[in-house]
């Protein structure tokens, strides 16, 4: 359903009366006051208009619309008439009229139908809450801090999920792919927080694309299963000259798993101009089966560039055939939503004092039960950073276990692999496994010490 | 992004269930179907198990005195010392 704005009615709906007679074919009508049929504002009221409004027998009436009339006030004529739209068989089918019948501005069953059409259309998806299903959408929730620096053909997380912001990968390919990073933006100049994901000091040769990727679970993407949806961004750049974006929507072939996906549609190239924050649309989507799982990609030609950026903020996947206003929420709710995917200790960026308390389980383990501030959408995996251990304060990518009992840093001996065993949504233990042993004594109270780069992100990202 | 078996570790508890995979870049997979990384390991693992296995040894029991006997050892001493 397609919203279309409902014409303004004169008050109290004065009527008028034809002219002369009329065949039930004429497309022209000869009224006695052309001012009824404008609105308050001067417009030509097209709809909603009845010959024969005063009959007794109101399913007798005919609904005509127009497209034109001879003037403003005074006698004249209607022109372009649609006669007996809406008619239900006889009731309400064209027909010829005399002269004298009435001929007025009403509430009929195709203005009814106009409203009925756009509230299924607009009103709905405008002033619910929670209408987007894409989880920060516009990059303000960025745990892991670190930019991903891009990788010719390799999304950020293909291999290690430390880097980029929270929900959104980002991706290179080209000829050669020499320069540029992917992370978030607090001066994107697209949307109006400033926030935006960004591909920043982009070198690229041959053939340049940039991809940035979301990915909705199933659970999330039952609510479009065969329904109408559209997608709504927008993007900045700095190429030069007008480039083309496409936005592809996809669905996975099983349930959370996008190994393989299937497309659904693409909005076809569109151009976007340079140093210009532009809107796309990708309106009125036959989403299909798609409670797989829905993924979103926006294609970027960037082609041949040197140190250039691109900014996109603001997306929305919505039901409904209009992109409406973007749904800004609060930023405990989009770290909520975020949470469900990756949890991060680290990096803070200075040394961190007391952290989650564990002890010492075992002579060369220590474990830490990490316990995750929302349910993750699966036991998630664990990405460090490799920190190294250290006796003393951390600082940078190192940490520490202190001893609460023995009042010191605990020294492995001397290896340490950083685990976590098959948790669950809600918990999972982290060990830190010496090849040896660590000193102290078992039962002692731990904690955790990160030095300012030292980062522990549990993900279970799609 | 293609793995290749010699990626992936597969961690056995001593009575052979999997307690995570270790991936590469420090990565600890848990085993979950529905973990996006343990599918990765899943394609490249297949059901020939190319990955490598290693049992993780049960802990050795710890020759230092625990929490609890060293509290008894400061009493007894004490006692010893004061004689209450």
């Amino acid at each position: 359903m397609t919203y279309t704005p409902l014409p303004k009615l004169k008050k109290n709906s004065p009527g008028t009366t034809l002219t002369a007679g009329i065949a039930d074919t004429a497309t022209t009508i000869p009224v006695a006051e052309l001012a009824y049929f404008h609105d308050v504002d001067g417009t030509l009221i097209t709809a909603g208009i009845v010959i024969g409004a005063d009959n007794a027998n109101e399913t007798y009436a005919e609904e005509i619309t127009i497209t034109g009339a001879s003037g403003v006030s005074g006698a004249g004529t209607l022109t372009g008439a649609t006669r007996g739209v809406n008619a239900d068989g006889t009731i309400g089918a064209a027909r010829a009229w005399d002269s004298g019948t009435q001929i007025a501005v009403m509430i009929t069953t195709g203005i009814y139908g106009k409203i009925r059409g756009d509230l299924i259309a607009k009103a709905p998806y405008t002033s619910l809450p929670n209408r987007n299903a894409i989880i920060n959408g516009d990059c303000r929730v960025n745990q892991r801090v670190t930019a991903y620096t891009l990788v010719k053909d390799a999304y950020t997380w293909d291999s290690s999920d430390l880097y980029g912001p929270d929900r959104h990968e980002g991706m290179a390919t080209g000829t050669a792919v020499s320069a540029g990073t992917w992370g978030q933006s607090t001066t994107c100049i697209a949307g109006n927080s400033g926030y935006g994901f960004k591909f920043a000091g982009v070198t690229l040769t041959g053939t340049g694309i940039l991809y940035h990727r979301h990915r909705i679970e199933a659970k999330d993407a039952v609510r479009f299963k065969n329904q109408i949806a559209s997608f709504g961004c927008k993007v900045w750049h700095d190429v030069g000259s007008n480039i083309n974006y496409t936005i592809y929507i996809r669905k996975a072939n099983a349930a959370d798993n996008f190994s393989a996906v299937t497309a659904i549609s693409n909005s076809g190239a569109i151009s976007v101009p340079t140093a210009t924050a532009t809107t796309l649309k990708y309106e009125n989507v036959s989403m299909g089966d798609c409670s797989n799982g829905i993924e979103i990609e926006i294609k970027i030609e960037a082609g041949t560039v040197t140190l250039k950026n691109f900014c996109q903020t603001e997306l929305q996947l919505e039901l409904g055939s209009v992109v409406t206003e973007f749904e800004f929420i609060p930023y405990v709710q989009a770290i909520a939503g975020c949470l469900r995917y990756a949890y991060a200790l680290g990096p803070y960026g200075a040394v961190t004092n007391y952290h989650p308390y564990g002890l010492k389980a075992q002579t060369a383990t220590i474990e830490i039960p990490i316990l995750f501030r929302t349910r993750m959408r699966v036991p998630p995996t664990l990405f460090t950073s490799s920190p190294a251990p250290v006796t003393v304060n951390p600082s940078g990518n190192q940490y520490t276990i202190y001893d609460r009992v023995a009042a010191g840093r605990l020294t492995p001996t001397t290896t340490v692999t950083i685990s976590i065993a098959s948790g669950t949504q809600e918990f999972t233990p982290l060990f830190f496994v010496a090849s040896t042993s660590w000193d102290g004594s078992i039962g002692d109270g731990v904690f955790l010490q990160l030095g300012s780069t030292c980062s522990f992100i549990f993900s279970s990202e799609l | 992004m293609a793995f290749q078996p010699s990626d992936f570790k597969v961690m056995l508890d001593a009575t052979g269930n999997i307690q995570c995979i270790q991936g590469p870049n420090g990565m600890s997979i848990p085993a979950d179907p529905g973990n996006s990384r343990y599918q990765d390991f899943m394609a490249v693992d297949t059901d020939q198990h190319l990955c490598a296995r290693v049992t993780i040894p049960e802990p050795v029991a710890s020759t230092a005195p625990t929490q609890e006997e060293r509290i008894t050892a400061m009493e007894d001493a004490i006692i010893a010392l004061t004689g209450v």
